[in-house]
């Protein structure tokens, strides 16, 4: 991302559900479709959307909690940073559903997300700011 | 631009009652709870074959597919041996399916006259 960055541009949201499509409208502006090549922006798309509903559902945010989802575009890649307050959690590291067990033979359907993020992005890191809070970098490559 | 959720639920009398779901807008974490217990309420009340038109679907994460487990599991253990198919994704939700593994135990059709009729 050193080449021909644009400025980047950055969306609080509450913690709550209700703001998911001001997310998915977000990315939609920044990183419209066609513009990773193929379906790439609809794959970051998908993963950001994963990942911001993991923090909302799983994370055990406060009320007052905020998400900020930030976007970085060069012409090769979109970056996408989701900064969270949530309880610690390092999706690079969590173990996936069990994809040997057939959906349907499982209790839950959950555990998608996780395997989703994985599979659409092409780089994913983790780390814990130095507020103590969640940051996840993901990146789509221009096809 | 995110849409809501929306569900028309239509009955057809082919080979056998089918209950169709049409949806359209946006299904994601937030909105899958709607479609799964509209679903429920429909299986409660004797639906037991079950068509879910993906046709209007704007968006699609795995909560959509954690809804059609849940409408899975919920005619199963109706015990009336009904049955879930699926028509109409566009490719972003075909891929989705593709992806996690879906797309080889749900019966997908490419249009809902087609699904209709393997009934």
């Amino acid at each position: 991302m050193s080449q021909g960055v644009q400025s980047a541009r950055s969306l609080e949201i509450r913690a709550h559900l209700d703001d998911l499509g001001r997310v998915r409208d977000f990315i939609n502006e920044l990183v419209p479709p066609e513009s990773l090549g193929g379906d790439g922006a609809g794959e970051l798309l998908l993963a950001v959307d994963e990942a911001v509903s993991n923090v909302i559902m799983h994370g055990g945010s406060r009320a007052d909690g905020r998400i900020e989802v930030q976007v970085a575009r060069n012409p090769d890649a979109a970056c996408v940073t989701i900064r969270d307050e949530a309880r610690l959690f390092d999706p690079t590291a969590a173990r996936e559903a069990d994809r040997d067990v057939s959906p349907l033979e499982r209790d839950e359907a959950g555990g998608f997300g996780l395997a989703l993020i994985r599979r659409l992005v092409d780089e994913l890191r983790y780390r814990v700011t130095e507020d103590g809070g969640n940051e996840l970098l993901l990146v789509k490559k221009r096809k | 631009m995110s849409n809501p959720l929306r569900i028309a639920v239509a009955e057809e009398k082919g080979n056998v009652p089918v209950t169709i779901l049409h949806i359209s807008g946006d299904l994601d974490s937030k909105t899958y709870t709607d479609l799964e217990s509209k679903a429920g309420d429909l299986i409660g009340r004797g639906a037991n074959n079950v068509l879910l038109d993906l046709g209007g679907v704007t968006f699609m994460g795995s909560a959509g597919l954690r809804a059609i487990h849940g409408i899975f599991k919920k005619l199963s253990a109706a015990g009336a041996g009904g049955k879930l198919k699926l028509a109409n994704p566009s490719d972003a939700v075909a891929r989705i399916m593709k992806t996690l593994g879906f797309d080889v135990i749900f019966d997908i059709h490419g249009t809902v006259d087609e699904a209709l009729g393997s009934f």
